[in-house]
């Protein structure tokens, strides 16, 4: 067991004022992790799935792995390229969709819950959502836009 | 004068005598607007940032940590300051479709925006699967606090 120590810094000074900012979560109980570079191509591919554990599902694909949905507690995906952008969709266990744009550069964090990882921490609704009622994430897929793109995937759970 | 934004991400952990740690760095030019703001979060859902076409004059909106033009913002952060509680951000985007995601406690959202054309189609939901096809512009985030009234500290970068 272990503790992920995860530092986010911004630095920025405009007109001679400093806008800078540090904060850092620590996570510890930590016992697996994932820091793989992939390729993702034009085609939606597969990039990490959840699911209960032991899960012998082998139906799914999942370029960097399968995770125990209610053991991860950090998950960020940083498009490596330098010109182009990917797209990323996250789908509930109610087959419920978001998805955004990762421009070249850029990192999306998914913010696990500290106890529940990834159970009940989502929702998405082609309208107003006024029951905020959260399901499981079960995948992260992505796509690139234009040409592939490498992308890194870091996931730490417990 | 305009300034340097330099974001800097720094996993660190050793796993078995073995290190997993990782250091990414995001820069972006020409930033001519900032906001580094930490708001109180209620149970009752409130807007805490927009976005609109330049100028706007729809007084309509009321954003706790203001409005921002929606083709020249280029980093968005929200952060869960509080030692306990969750809360929910909501995202819209132009057509009026949305997704939830809980912030846990310590837990940051970054929402990734286009390099030149800031929040313009970059997102898009529904509550069936979704085919690769135009996205939405981001309209606003809204948060609302789980059990009791969380802090947060909002960060946005704009040209």
């Amino acid at each position: 067991m272990a503790i992920l120590k995860v530092k986010l810094s911004e630095q920025l000074i405009i007109e001679n004022q400093d806008y800078g900012s540090e904060n850092i979560l620590e996570i510890s109980g930590i016992n697996e992790i994932v820091k793989r570079c992939v390729t993702v191509t034009t085609t939606e591919t597969g990039l990490i799935g959840f699911a209960t554990a032991n899960s012998t599902d082998l139906s799914k694909s999942y370029l960097a792995g399968v995770f125990d949905e209610d053991e991860v507690r950090y998950i960020r995906i940083t498009n490596l390229d330098d010109t182009n952008h990917i797209s990323l969709t996250c789908r509930n266990e109610s087959t419920d969709e978001f998805q955004l744009v990762v421009d070249y550069g850029h990192s999306f964090f998914y913010p696990c819950d500290n106890s529940g990882g990834v159970v009940d921490t989502m929702d998405a609704k082609d309208g107003a959502i006024t029951t905020k009622t959260l399901a499981d994430l079960v995948d992260i897929t992505a796509t690139a836009d234009t040409s592939s793109c490498n992308v890194e995937v870091f996931v730490g759970s417990a | 004068m305009a300034g340097n934004l330099k974001v800097r991400i720094h996993e660190n952990i050793v796993l078995n005598n073995t290190s997993y740690s990782s250091k990414r760095t995001y820069t972006k030019s020409g930033i001519n607007e900032a906001i580094k703001r930490i708001v109180s979060v209620s149970t009752t859902e409130t807007g805490l940032v927009g976005f609109d076409e330049a100028n706007s004059d729809n007084l309509g909106k009321s954003h706790v940590a203001g409005l921002f033009d929606e083709d020249e913002v280029f980093y968005i952060r929200i952060t869960n300051l509080d030692d306990t509680n969750h809360i929910i951000l909501t995202f819209k985007d132009e057509n009026g479709v949305e997704f939830v995601i809980k912030v846990d406690a310590g837990h940051s959202f970054i929402y990734p925006g286009d390099n030149s054309t800031g929040v313009v189609n970059s997102m898009r939901a529904d509550d069936q699967a979704l085919s690769l096809s135009s996205l939405g512009d981001l309209v606003d985030i809204t948060a609302t606090a789980d059990t009791d009234s969380c802090n947060v500290e909002v960060f946005v970068a704009s040209t």
